[in-house]
């Protein structure tokens, strides 16, 4: 009983980080997708500078080990939320973090439009926001469910690294005690709800993407 | 209708060498006429039927439609005039995460009409090609006939004076292709449609296009009118 007291303020915290920085992480990540997808040099609506620029930015965000990138982001925390300490200041980087991957994400799966749709589209009238609002987001929208699952997941294992440097949540408490404090138990459940939390994200993207899948072909 | 002048086109191939895929061509489509182009492909059909929407903008020439040039408009104004231009493909190329019915109203949509003049739009399409029971299913869903009827149903949504075809039958079975040809050339009757077509179907072009231009190598090489088309039809 005891156990399960001390997982459920950590689990609440965990999945709050997580679906916030998550939310975040989607936001700018669309962003940063459409325009890489729209942007290049033989794209839709080429602008060669920003592609290169936006491309690079996205590469050398995604080097960085997430616990650099954190400690990194620590000042701008302070000047958003006041403080670095604790889980609403994580969401910062874990959403910074994470929002690159998520741009990637998008870019693929729009990538994975059918040409020939694109060229219909195009050829109806259509401006560069309705291609992609009208088009492009819902026909590739399977893609950036399970891409979301995906990001979803890792930020879920961003966020236990992240107790690590005094972000609160499931890994603070696994370190905590597990590894401070040599109650191995504690740190096996903490681990175990994050296993939990993981299956149960990939669980959700699969079924919704099979859900959309079956309904447009069968 | 549709006036090319001296239309050329040149492509920057992988290897850095150019690729000549129309030069100089001119020709002029009458309104109402069903024109068609043959030829191999590579032969640059494909690239001078998109030149009619914009899809491709040549080097040098004009295309003329109703007396505004689509090579030299700003594309605003290309888009409008795109509205003007319905297009229907080989691959059919509808939205899958749309039913029937939302691919016909897209265009209406991207237009900015009303809820309730799509509704009545859409319709009255769908009932034109016989698909109306068919609106709410998706296009996963439907055989390749179905599909290039709703895909007809979508170039007419907004009213166009053109109707653009791109190896539209060369999917599909005989029949199939059979019952597609008789929509088409029963919508060129009722809405006085000018249709572009081009196949390496000769055999297809024969039978229903007014007149055929043969392209080779970027060229036109013969314009042939054929004879007594209208008379098969009523028959």
């Amino acid at each position: 009983m005891t156990l399960i007291k001390l997982l459920i303020q950590p689990t609440l915290e965990t999945i709050y980080m997580v679906v916030l920085s998550s939310l975040f992480a989607l936001a700018i990540g669309l962003i940063i997708g459409i325009l890489l997808y729209l942007t290049p040099k033989n794209g839709l609506y080429p602008k060669p500078l920003l592609y290169s620029v936006l491309d690079g930015v996205v590469n050398v965000l995604r080097s960085f080990p997430f616990i650099i990138l954190m400690i990194l982001l620590f000042p701008l925390s302070r000047v958003v939320v006041g403080t670095t300490i604790g889980t609403t200041a994580t969401i910062i980087p874990l959403a910074i973090g994470a929002a690159p991957f998520v741009g990637r994400v998008v870019e693929n799966a729009l990538k994975e439009v059918d040409d020939g749709t694109i060229e219909a589209v195009v050829a109806m009238g259509a401006t560069h926001w309705q291609l992609v609002t009208k088009a492009l987001l819902p026909e590739a929208l399977p893609s950036l469910i399970l891409g979301m699952s995906l990001t979803v997941i890792n930020i879920i294992g961003y966020s236990a690294m992240a107790g690590a440097i005094g972000g609160g949540g499931l890994g603070d408490l696994a370190i905590r005690f597990g590894f401070h404090r040599f109650q191995t138990d504690v740190m096996i459940a903490a681990v175990a709800v994050i296993i939990l939390l993981v299956q149960g994200t990939q669980w959700i993207g699969n079924f919704a993407a099979g859900r959309i899948l079956a309904k447009r072909s069968s | 209708m549709i006036k090319f002048q001296n239309i050329t086109k040149k492509f920057r191939q992988a290897n850095g060498a150019d690729f000549q895929a129309l030069s100089q061509i001119s020709l002029e489509i009458e309104k109402g006429e069903i024109f068609g182009i043959v030829g191999k492909s590579g032969a640059g059909k494909s690239t001078l039927i998109r030149t009619i929407n914009g899809l491709e903008r040549p080097d040098q020439g004009e295309v003329l439609i109703n007396d505004a040039d689509m090579t030299r408009m700003t594309l605003q104004a290309l888009r409008k005039q795109r509205r003007n231009i319905g297009m229907i493909f080989q691959g059919f190329n509808l939205l899958s995460s749309r039913t029937v019915r939302g691919n016909v109203a897209f265009p209406l949509e991207i237009d900015g009409v009303d809820k309730a003049e799509i509704e009545r739009r859409v319709e009255g399409l769908l009932k034109e090609v016989e698909l109306w029971e068919k609106r709410d299913s998706y296009p996963g869903q439907l055989s390749g006939g179905q599909k290039q009827r709703v895909a007809i149903a979508r170039a007419l949504a907004s009213n166009p004076e053109i109707l653009l075809s791109d190896e539209a039958t060369s999917a599909l079975d005989p029949e199939t292709t059979q019952s597609i040809l008789k929509l088409l050339l029963k919508l060129r009757e009722q809405r006085g449609l000018t249709i572009v077509m081009i196949s390496h179907q000769h055999d297809i072009m024969h039978q229903v296009c007014d007149r055929i231009a043969t392209i080779e190598n970027g060229e036109i090489t013969s314009i042939q009118a054929i004879k007594n088309y209208r008379k098969e039809v009523s028959a």
